[in-house]
């Protein structure tokens, strides 16, 4: 029971929740016939799709989410494919939710299965910080019968690490020593946000442990991978941010995007184009229910050799319309691509986002053609609302 | 698979939850809910549940409120 000691000298108690293989765990959950087999949940392997999560038993033959689905099936010829229930999925999702949010206001969701939360003097509530991680994992269990794995640092970064320590089912309490003592030691792709490539460039330079990056000058780091080499150089000090922004707070720095793996490359521009269509009309949709509006919009394309580009531009007037989200989408796609590069993945985001009542003080000159645009979106909103998403599309997504 | 099925259901504590269904002729009864979830169709919810049988087959029954009627969704026999 040292936890408490530790964790009341700490300026912030930060804990990161951490579903344990989330939408496998639903099937399993769901499928009791499921449970003590390797449970891949994604695409068919028979067709081009990936896997989107695994349990811990397929996790044991080498599986990982994002790995092309056929490529899992040779690892793991017994495994069971399940294409998953996302309407079932997000509806726990916000079940678990309001479970966090019994514990303390300051939760912010981080994606589907995980969140953050600021748990600072919540936990004398309930004695110590043990006493409440189990209380929640208990709630959780009841609720909607699933585990997590619990982090408990002084900072969101070091939450995030410690969450993934002891899984399944598990928590670790650890400050910035325990953290020089885990992971020290360890290579430096260890550390959440270093993946392979940035793995590789930092082997060139000598660095191979994080204790090695630790100890590399953050202007040297700087002078290689430019802002990101901040970054590194804080994570490896086991430093980051200690804010937690709940749902309210957060309008200023989110952004919303929609990407997709498409189940065979393409390269016909008709096809690229009523594919960003319908990932502009998703975004939008977003935009419209969270009353916000993007001043950037981006880009993602991945061509079928794993090459990634992303594009971005900055708009005069922020929108929430899916015909300008498009149209500035359609110009970030580099030309090359369709003719000589087949394409394999492609995104939209909409970023950089004010609130709609933000807009007036911007926006000095009046647009007719927008006023105009919005009252048909209000329109088709209403619709959508009312009968489903289906009952009117844009023409251009019919070719996708 | 999408096949239409008699269901009876009980309601109990704000919720309903299917018992037994009769689907192709043959009725097969409900020993426990394993997971219930909602979808919204427009202004309408769709109720989903995951269910098995005392063989641990399971079956994914859906009642759609719009047009007030179930269908088997999805079924995993051994």
């Amino acid at each position: 029971m040292g936890g408490i000691d530790r964790t009341i000298s700490w300026p912030r108690v930060i804990m990161h929740v951490d579903m344990d293989a989330f939408f496998a765990a639903i099937e399993m959950r769901n499928m009791p016939l499921l449970k003590n087999r390797p449970v891949i949940v994604g695409g068919d392997p028979r067709f081009r799709s990936v896997v989107s999560t695994c349990n811990y038993i397929a996790r044991q033959y080498g599986v990982r989410s994002g790995m092309p689905a056929s490529e899992a099936k040779r690892l793991c010829p017994e495994a069971v494919f399940v294409s998953g229930t996302l309407g079932n999925y997000t509806y726990t999702s916000a079940k678990i939710q309001t479970v966090f949010e019994n514990y303390t206001p300051q939760v912010q969701p981080l994606s589907v299965d995980e969140a953050v939360m600021d748990i600072t003097g919540c936990h004398r509530i309930f004695g110590t910080v043990e006493n409440l991680v189990q209380s929640m994992k208990r709630e959780l269990n009841d609720k909607v019968g699933l585990t997590c794995s619990v982090g408990i640092s002084p900072n969101k970064y070091l939450a995030k690490l410690a969450s993934g320590e002891n899984k399944p089912d598990g928590m670790t309490i650890m400050d910035g020593e325990d953290f020089k003592k885990r992971f020290y030691c360890r290579p430096v792709d260890s550390l959440w946000g270093i993946g392979p490539s940035t793995k590789a460039a930092l082997n060139k330079m000598g660095i191979i442990t994080v204790e090695d990056l630790s100890c590399k000058e953050e202007r040297r780091l700087k002078g290689a991978f430019g802002v990101y080499g901040t970054f590194l150089s804080k994570i490896s000090q086991g430093q980051g941010s200690e804010k937690v922004y709940n749902w309210e707070s957060m309008q200023d720095e989110k952004s919303m995007s929609h990407e997709t793996t498409l189940r065979k490359d393409i390269f016909e521009i008709d096809r690229i184009y009523s594919v960003l269509l319908w990932l502009s009309g998703k975004v939008a949709k977003r935009l419209r229910r969270g009353g916000f509006k993007a001043k950037t919009i981006s880009v993602k394309v991945r061509s079928s050799d794993f090459k990634t580009i992303t594009r971005d531009r900055t708009l005069a007037v922020p929108t929430d319309q899916e015909k300008i989200i498009y149209e500035n989408a359609r110009k970030l796609v580099p030309p090359e691509y369709g003719p000589r590069f087949k394409i394999r993945l492609l995104g939209v985001k909409a970023s950089n986002l004010i609130k709609d009542d933000e807009e007036i003080q911007l926006c000095m000159i009046p647009d007719s053609s927008g006023e105009k645009l919005s009252k048909s979106s209000r329109v088709i909103d209403a619709l959508r609302g009312k009968y489903g998403d289906e009952v009117i599309k844009m023409a251009g997504t019919n070719i996708y | 698979m999408d096949e239409p099925i008699e269901v009876i259901a009980l309601f109990e504590g704000h919720k309903m939850k299917p018992v037994r269904f009769r689907w192709n002729g043959r009725v097969y009864r409900v020993s426990e809910v394993t997971g219930d979830w909602k979808t919204d169709v427009g202004a309408y919810k769709v109720h989903h549940y995951a269910v098995v049988d005392a063989s641990s087959n399971f079956y994914q029954l859906t009642f759609d409120e719009r047009q007030t009627s179930w269908i088997i969704s999805k079924i995993w026999v051994e």
